[in-house]
């Protein structure tokens, strides 16, 4: 508990620092948002483009896809926002000897690699997401019932969750093979396959999609459901839950097994 | 003159042969972009009631996506930005003033150098590979190996043009940084925009029609869009050349927007360190 206090009390020191030395550069902190926002705006616009010559897209009205789309960016945005240090780790860090630092301070050295850097272009991923469940919200009838209202909470929270134990599980892969970045950004790019409707995809992507980067679990089914029901929201609610802490501890303790070998580098 | 340039030519080159590209990580993240995009498209198709969508069935739509990628490859990596606020940042473009060689000449030879490492490596390679899969499984039809010939050159002239295109801009965002002293975040706009506008997620076709007709006068779609039409066929011999004249007339208009840039810019430039 008192464990739990000091890092919860450290972990606001270095967001205020993280925060600090980003508000630095203002400038270029705004220009990082607004790029996020126009990245994300252009995709969801281009999907709009491709599905207005059609009725519906296997069932899916333009809302209803804004819908998914809207609520697909959330957990990407939490897990941007705070755990993007993760790339570090994996595109050079492990490679250029910079883990030393982490691990001569008593604070375990996830925790410090994780709350050195936030990251405020997630911003602009964010409003577009809650732009577009908002706009796109109050144009189609959705069962707001309360276990669908947990279930899209617990989808955006554990649905970040799950986003952050795959960049640790392959960014970890690093202290192995030296460089993991581009097995991170082919797993995390795997995600934007749950901006669509899961229907559309081959059972092989959907087995994939569903049980091994299970971004459609928390992301395409739950909003299935809220908007078409089918699957029940408490079990799905727990399924997340479960796959989430599932793979974040096997991405802490690949990550601890990593460590232990890892080595720095001579200079 | 070229015997002057041409040390910066082999800069280009070399930077993409040594460590500029990773080839491997391109190719796994555009190759599962491309098999989601392959879905979306498909079912698309499949909810369709007509066969043709604005121009386009869904092997046309699959081939375009495919190429236009491998296209997108071959324009990208340029570093004229980069290099701008680099040596602004580390007062390094004091030296590369006083040199009597042109400051634009300079970076113009370096990236052709660079889209011929480029094409060497990546781009033919894949467009011969994909262009004998797409037809071998008749998504791309070649109507007469004359007319894929006169069209073959046509592409390789409309690719020169349209990687001059891209340096151009990349240029004028570099000397924006004569003013900023960094440029990532505007780069990260300039690379979405001209993602979006030159039709490398779809084709401009597929926009509203107003939106359409506005940006197929722009540069952008001179710099993915037709020169992958051109490749496919899908464009007339006259349209082919009228869309390589628009590709030189916007390179002579940006060209010469650059140019007053820079002699207003080199006015205020800061020299740091030293």
């Amino acid at each position: 508990m008192k464990r739990l206090k000091r890092y919860i009390k450290l972990y606001k020191t270095y967001l205020e620092r993280a925060i600090k030395s980003r508000l630095e550069y203002k400038k270029d902190a705004i220009i990082g948002i607004i790029s996020f926002l126009i990245t994300n705006v252009t995709s969801f616009a281009s999907l709009m483009f491709i599905v207005q010559s059609i009725p519906s897209l296997n069932g899916w009205t333009m809302y209803e896809l804004g819908f998914l789309y809207g609520f697909s960016m959330i957990p990407r945005a939490i897990d941007h926002l705070l755990t993007d240090s993760l790339w570090y780790i994996g595109y050079w860090y492990v490679k250029n000897g910079l883990i030393d630092r982490f691990l001569i301070r008593p604070v375990n050295s996830l925790f410090q690699v994780i709350a050195e850097v936030f990251q405020p272009e997630a911003i602009g991923e964010a409003i577009v997401g809650v732009a577009l469940l908002v706009m796109c919200g109050s144009k189609i009838s959705i069962h707001w019932s309360f276990a669908n209202v947990v279930l899209l909470i617990v989808a955006s929270l554990f649905g970040a969750a799950i986003f952050t134990a795959i960049k640790l599980i392959t960014c970890s892969i690093a202290f192995w093979t030296k460089r993991s970045g581009q097995l991170m950004s082919t797993a995390y790019n795997f995600a934007d396959f749950s901006k669509y409707p899961i229907k559309i995809y081959h059972p092989v992507i959907k087995f994939i999609m569903t049980f091994i980067l299970p971004f459609g679990l928390v992301i395409s089914i739950p909003i299935e459901v809220v908007l078409r029901g089918g699957y029940n929201a408490v079990v799905i609610s727990i399924a997340i839950i479960f796959v989430a802490s599932i793979l974040s501890l096997l991405g802490y303790s690949i990550w601890n097994m990593g460590l232990k070998r890892y080595e720095s580098s001579g200079s | 003159m070229f015997r002057r340039y041409k040390a910066f030519m082999k800069t280009g080159i070399l930077n993409i042969f040594a460590y500029k590209f990773n080839i491997f990580s391109w190719l796994l993240v555009v190759a599962s972009s491309l098999l989601c995009l392959f879905f979306l498209w498909a079912a698309v198709f499949n909810n369709s009631p007509v066969d043709i969508i604005n121009g386009f069935t869904f092997k046309e739509i699959i081939s375009y996506t495919i190429i236009v990628n491998i296209f997108g490859f071959t324009m990208g990596g340029g570093e004229t930005t980069d290099v701008i606020t680099d040596e602004i940042q580390n007062g390094q473009i004091a030296m590369s003033l006083i040199k009597p060689i042109s400051y634009r000449l300079r970076f113009v030879f370096s990236t052709l150098g660079g889209l011929l490492a480029s094409d060497l490596i990546v781009g033919f390679p894949l467009l011969i590979v994909s262009t004998i899969l797409l037809t071998f499984n008749g998504f791309m039809t070649i109507e007469s190996p004359a007319n894929f010939i006169i069209m073959l050159i046509f592409f390789l002239v409309a690719q020169v043009i349209a990687k001059m295109l891209f340096d151009v801009i990349d240029y004028i965002f570099g000397l924006i940084s004569f003013y900023t002293m960094a440029s990532f975040g505007l780069n990260q706009i300039k690379e979405v925009v001209t993602n979006f506008l030159s039709g490398m997620l779809i084709p401009i076709a597929f926009f509203p029609e107003w939106m359409a007709n506005i940006i197929n006068y722009l540069p952008f779609v001179g710099m993915a869009q037709n020169p992958a039409l051109i490749y496919l066929g899908k464009m007339s011999v006259s349209e082919a050349l009228i869309s390589i004249g628009m590709q030189i007339l916007w390179l002579i208009i940006l060209e010469t927007f650059a140019h007053f840039f820079y002699l207003k810019a080199i006015k205020i430039v800061t020299i740091q360190g030293g």
